[in-house]
């Protein structure tokens, strides 16, 4: 495993600079009075890789689970879906360059229209208070994104061989 | 005068062999040294140690250690419609397995192509473990392996696979976070011998 681990710290570096950094990614960076910004994917799987600062940890986990209660308690008709489509993961190791905790998130399947961005489906549930103490943690937990990944299920591709028949 | 010589410089050889022999054998034979344990891991939270195989097997190279993962494959852009061909030979023979433990695997898989690049123009693949399965193969060549009978077809469909990717993938473990949307999904990651 530890060649694996290095190709994984080398797989990230080659892979990870190539992809543009995720508009949903800076929702953090976004001031609290600025206009909603909307967070919309239309593939059916989003991969984003996130960099959080180092000891903070704890926090970003705390923003991820107040995320998720946004989500449950939303009236958006939309949103039981995205909550059960959504999963984030910590990657043991770092996958950036300076060593930062990584974090995985997951969306599959996209939910077509419905808004993704973390800071606006939190605020839809937020009193001020509550939408104040949110950004700061959310700000000060984010250290960026490393990388976004969309795509289409190879299954589902029209360019796939049909099983079986096709392949025999 | 040159015997006298002679009998400098064969002395001036021998000494310090005759030295050095007597010197090994008063000391005991050296036994070579025995095997040492391997220094324990630090275990990440959340992942597994996958146990040592018995010698002479070895880890499999492409596994993972946590309970879900990716794997990311770049394939030549040139070469695209040889690895979706490839693709489709590999669900055929996860659709068509009997081995509880590929079919366990095949329940996580899902493949995705990604729309961006990636170096050198590169189409990029990633093979979506969740669950994923920890520590077996998730080597393709074994599954095809066990589907594909005829060794002359096993071989034109490996060359599909080898000759379309520029390197064997990069391999990253998750570890799914309890307490986020989606959390508690996955199940710990255990240990699987297979």
């Amino acid at each position: 495993m530890r060649r694996l681990s290095g190709l994984v710290v080398a797989g990230a570096l080659m892979v990870l600079p190539v992809f543009t950094l995720s508009s949903h990614a800076q929702d953090a960076a976004q001031p609290a009075a600025s206009a909603p910004q909307k967070t919309l994917y239309t593939t059916d799987t989003v991969i984003t890789i996130y960099s959080v600062n180092p000891g903070k940890e704890a926090d970003y986990e705390k923003v991820m689970a107040t995320l998720r209660d946004a989500l449950a308690k939303s009236t958006a008709p939309e949103a039981k879906a995205q909550l059960a489509g959504w999963k984030v993961f910590k990657s043991p190791k770092p996958l950036s360059q300076d060593g930062s905790p990584s974090y995985i998130h997951v969306i599959n399947p996209v939910v077509k229209g419905a808004d993704y961005n973390i800071v606006q489906i939190v605020y839809a549930v937020s009193s001020d208070d509550e939408k104040r103490a949110f950004y700061d943690l959310y700000k000060g937990a984010l250290k960026g994104a490393l990388s976004q990944m969309v795509g289409n299920d190879v299954a589902t591709s029209a360019s796939a061989p049909a099983p079986a028949t096709g392949a025999q | 005068m040159i015997d006298i010589r002679r009998a400098v410089l064969v002395a001036a050889v021998l000494t310090p062999l005759t030295a050095a022999a007597a010197q090994q054998a008063a000391q005991p034979a050296k036994q070579p040294d025995a095997p040492q344990p391997p220094a324990a891991a630090v275990a990440v939270p959340g992942t597994v140690t996958c146990p040592a195989p018995a010698p002479p097997a070895t880890l499999p190279a492409r596994s993972f250690n946590a309970p879900a993962g990716m794997l990311m494959i770049p394939v030549r852009s040139t070469r695209v419609a040889d690895f979706d061909k490839f693709l489709g030979y590999v669900r055929d023979a996860l659709a068509k397995t009997t081995d509880a433990g590929l079919r366990e695997q095949a329940r996580g898989w899902r493949f995705f192509k990604l729309a961006e690049t990636g170096p050198n123009g590169d189409v990029l693949y990633a093979l979506l473990a969740d669950p994923a399965v920890p520590c077996v193969d998730y080597g393709f060549l074994p599954i095809l392996n066990a589907a594909i009978q005829d060794a002359k077809q096993l071989e034109e469909v490996w060359n599909l696979y080898r000759n379309s990717v520029t390197n064997g993938g990069h391999l990253m473990n998750f570890v799914p976070l309890t307490d986020s949307p989606g959390g508690g999904a996955a199940p710990p990651a255990t240990p699987q011998k297979r």
